[in-house]
């Protein structure tokens, strides 16, 4: 809404501002506003965004961490993409003073300003990032640099001494060639391991952590509050921090894969079928919540969930029953997606062989070609051999009869037009009676 | 016609013996009228009783219902077949509840014709004149109004055991699909109707002629679904490739789709779609607005019945 909100403004601006000269049209004409830069744990992991002066929410999720920052910097509107832009590059004047936190109209918390880093332990591609503030943040942001240094040292010694190593190579070669003599030469040290955790460049936010629920935020500088700062804080719960999710990937068509993120999905296979099932751990979010969380000028459906894949599930083995039998084990497996030979299109999914690079690491799953077969459950037992809340319940689905499908569908226009015909039968045969007896 | 048969069945059907003393109102009777039942509150739950039982009779004796029951049943084969089908090309489907998709459209065919038989019930009645001498007696306009919705309601009811009747035994989603669970969500999803045979009862209420009324009810449906088929092409599409009147359009429709969400006929049976097309549950609080929508504008009918009049 607040989105459509600042589209409207956007292109009312355009119209009534009119295409008034052709440069004017080509630069988007920039005003000087103040946004706020932010950046907001979204489950997983810490994403930057800013929220546009005239958006009037601020969404971040209850209980964690947050850095958020207000700048003055220029505001421009995109005509291509339909969206607000600041040019950090061109005028970036972060506003300093304290932010102050109310619900309700009672003040919940003011904050100061804090340098702040976020670590990434396993690198930034790893995912997992956590956020630090203070003395912390600074010698995290030291210790970073120090063990990149070490590392670059490291490493330009190894590559001094490989250069050593290549070169005294040559030589005992050239010596041995020269007068038979035989050199020996030290192997050169070996490159040091990379450093795989990161850090990012301290800055200064308010460090912002609420429970959830609505507050009203603004800037206060000098003991006055800063104009066009005053925002609605919409803090919200993390709906579920780790659902286990699937993927079913069909046997004849392996890259196009079906989502099933909610219990109630249920997989309905055709019988003497085999289907691939893959496991994921994710995030579940309103869908408009985590866009505004992420984007705030994302647009959403409204009233729909959406999970967020994180990682790979670790299981190595799921089990499955079917018609309520005994749970018996299905082990992932690694595959491989082979094209058929000649000029027609196709491809088998057959075990990879050792060695071999897999395509699809996934449980298989197979319909018996056996009419008594109809459902199955399959669960996922957690690791010490407990049940885990996760399952999915196949159906194998046969045609019925036509017979029956169109036949039963048609029984009450049969029975209607049946009791139509009996009815004028009878008021005939009342009709032809009473005339007879007028007659006699 | 129907309701002057009915009339005379009251009369007939009047207890022989005098009535209880606290459900008389001596003053709301007719004087010296031709028909003596009481125009008190618990009276007229009996006179409700007595002419929605009367009309059921008939409806349920013709053919018209049995006409659409096969219908009905005919749309879930024919989706059904559609949805068994597919498993000629392709192996596995995930869904929620794929008898959604035709509930969906059972529930909206059922919906349609029930709210043009409201549409036609109230006018054919004014067109006929039996109106009048109905009202000469001792039913009260809220009795008439709702005995004619709570006919269509017990017509729908019985017309959605029918069609769960045939999913269950005609099986058109093949074998094993469809189980208690999946019925359950037809009679969860039943009440989004409601207001568009409420809408078919305002129609009614207000027009005096059938041809007027069920002209009036389609032109209503066509301008709604329009707005709704807009509203959701132009969500469709891209900002970016959108000419800036079909986005200024959008958003307008938008802001008005946040009234007409909660207060259009239309968008609780779109609902039915939308839910069904994202394999989604509808929420109760959906079925609750849509029953709350619906004996609105069944008050709103009594209203608009009692001011236009008998003729």
């Amino acid at each position: 809404m607040r989105g459509s909100a600042l589209l409207m403004v956007g292109l009312g601006a355009l119209f009534f501002a009119g295409a008034s000269d052709a440069a004017s049209a080509l630069e988007p004409e920039t005003r000087e506003a103040i946004v706020l830069h932010d950046r907001v744990w979204e489950g997983f992991s810490y994403v930057e965004n800013f929220v546009p002066s005239e958006t009037e929410d601020v969404l971040l999720l209850a209980d964690a961490d947050n850095a958020l920052r207000y700048v003055k910097t220029l505001e421009y509107f995109w005509p291509l993409s339909r969206e607000v832009y600041v040019a950090f590059d061109t005028l970036r004047e972060e506003l300093p003073g304290e932010l102050v936190i109310s619900q309700n109209g009672v003040a919940v918390a003011e904050i100061g300003l804090d340098d702040y880093t976020i670590v990434y332990p396993e690198g930034m591609l790893g995912g997992h990032s956590r956020m630090v503030w203070g003395e912390e943040a600074r010698k995290a942001f030291r210790d970073f640099k120090r063990a990149m240094a070490d590392y670059n040292r490291a490493f330009a010694e190894a590559q001094r001494d490989r250069s050593r190593y290549l070169r005294e190579l040559r030589e005992a070669a050239e010596a041995r060639v020269k007068n038979g003599e035989t050199r020996t030469v030290v192997p050169p040290i070996p490159e040091p391991d990379p450093v795989l955790g990161s850090a990012t460049e301290p800055r200064s936010a308010f460090r912002v952590s609420l429970p959830a629920g609505v507050y009203e935020i603004v800037l206060r500088s000098d003991g006055q509050a800063v104009p066009e700062t005053r925002k609605t804080l919409r803090v919200i719960p993390v709906s579920s921090t780790s659902e286990v999710t699937a993927d079913v990937i069909p046997e004849e068509r392996w890259t196009r894969v079906l989502s099933s993120n909610q219990p109630s999905d249920r997989v309905f296979v055709g019988e003497g079928k085999t289907f691939y099932l893959t496991l994921t751990r994710s995030n579940r979010f309103d869908e408009v919540a985590y866009a505004r969380l992420t984007r705030p000028q994302a647009l959403a459906t409204s009233g729909r969930e959406t999970w967020i894949r994180r990682e790979p599930h670790d299981a190595d083995t799921i089990e499955i029953s079917w018609d309520g039998g005994d749970f018996v084990p299905v082990a992932r497996s690694d595959f491989k997606a082979e094209q058929t030979q000649g000029r027609n299109l196709g491809y088998v999914i057959r075990p990879a062989a050792e060695g071999e690079r897999p395509d699809l690491s996934a449980f298989p799953v197979a319909v018996p070609l056996d009419r008594a077969a109809s459902r199955a459950v399959l669960r996922l037992p957690a690791a010490d051999g407990a049940d885990t809340d996760w399952t999915r319940e196949i159906i194998v689905v046969r045609e019925s009869p036509p017979i029956l499908v169109w036949g039963t569908a048609l029984v009450p226009a049969a029975f209607g037009v049946g009791l139509a015909a009996l009815r004028r039968v009878r008021r005939h045969a009342g009709r032809t009676t009473k005339r007879s007896q007028a007659r006699s | 016609m129907v309701l002057a048969e009915t009339t005379v069945a009251l009369r007939v059907a009047r207890p022989p013996a005098p009535e209880p003393a606290p459900e008389r109102d001596a003053e709301a009777e007719v004087p010296g009228g031709v028909d003596r039942l009481p125009r008190n509150r618990f009276g007229q739950a009996r006179i409700l009783r007595v002419l929605v039982a009367r009309e059921l009779r008939r409806k349920l004796s013709s053919v018209w219902f049995y006409l659409v029951a096969s219908g009905a049943c005919l749309i879930a084969a024919m989706v059904g077949s559609g949805f068994v089908r597919g498993f000629a090309t392709e192996s596995v489907l995930v869904s929620r509840n794929p008898l959604a998709v035709v509930d969906a459209f059972v529930l909206a065919f059922l919906g349609a014709v029930l709210g043009l038989r409201l549409a036609a019930a109230m006018s054919w009645e004014r067109e006929h004149g039996t109106l009048e001498v109905l009202l000469s007696g001792p039913v009260r306009w809220t009795t008439l109004v709702l005995s004619k919705f709570a006919v269509e309601l017990v017509v729908l009811a019985v017309l959605l055991l029918l069609y769960s009747a045939y999913v269950a035994i005609g099986r058109p989603l093949g074998t094993a699909v469809v189980d208690a669970g999946g019925l359950a969500g037809l009679w969860l999803t039943a009440p989004l109707v409601l207001p568009l045979m409420g809408l078919g009862l305002l129609v009614s209420a207000g027009l005096g002629g059938v041809r007027l009324a069920v002209t009036a009810y389609i032109l209503a449906l066509g301008f709604l679904g329009a707005i709704e088929a807009a509203t959701a092409w132009l969500n469709l599409q891209s900002p970016e490739t959108m000419a800036l009147s079909a986005l200024y359009i959008r958003s307008a429709l938008n802001a008005a789709g946040e009234w007409l969400f909660w207060l259009s006929p239309l968008a609780y049976l779109g609902d039915l779609f939308r839910v069904a097309a994202a394999d989604m549950a509808v929420g109760p609080e959906r079925s609750l607005a849509a029953a709350g929508l619906a004996s609105g504008l069944i008050a709103l009918s009594v209203l608009v019945a009692a001011r236009r009049g008998v003729s």
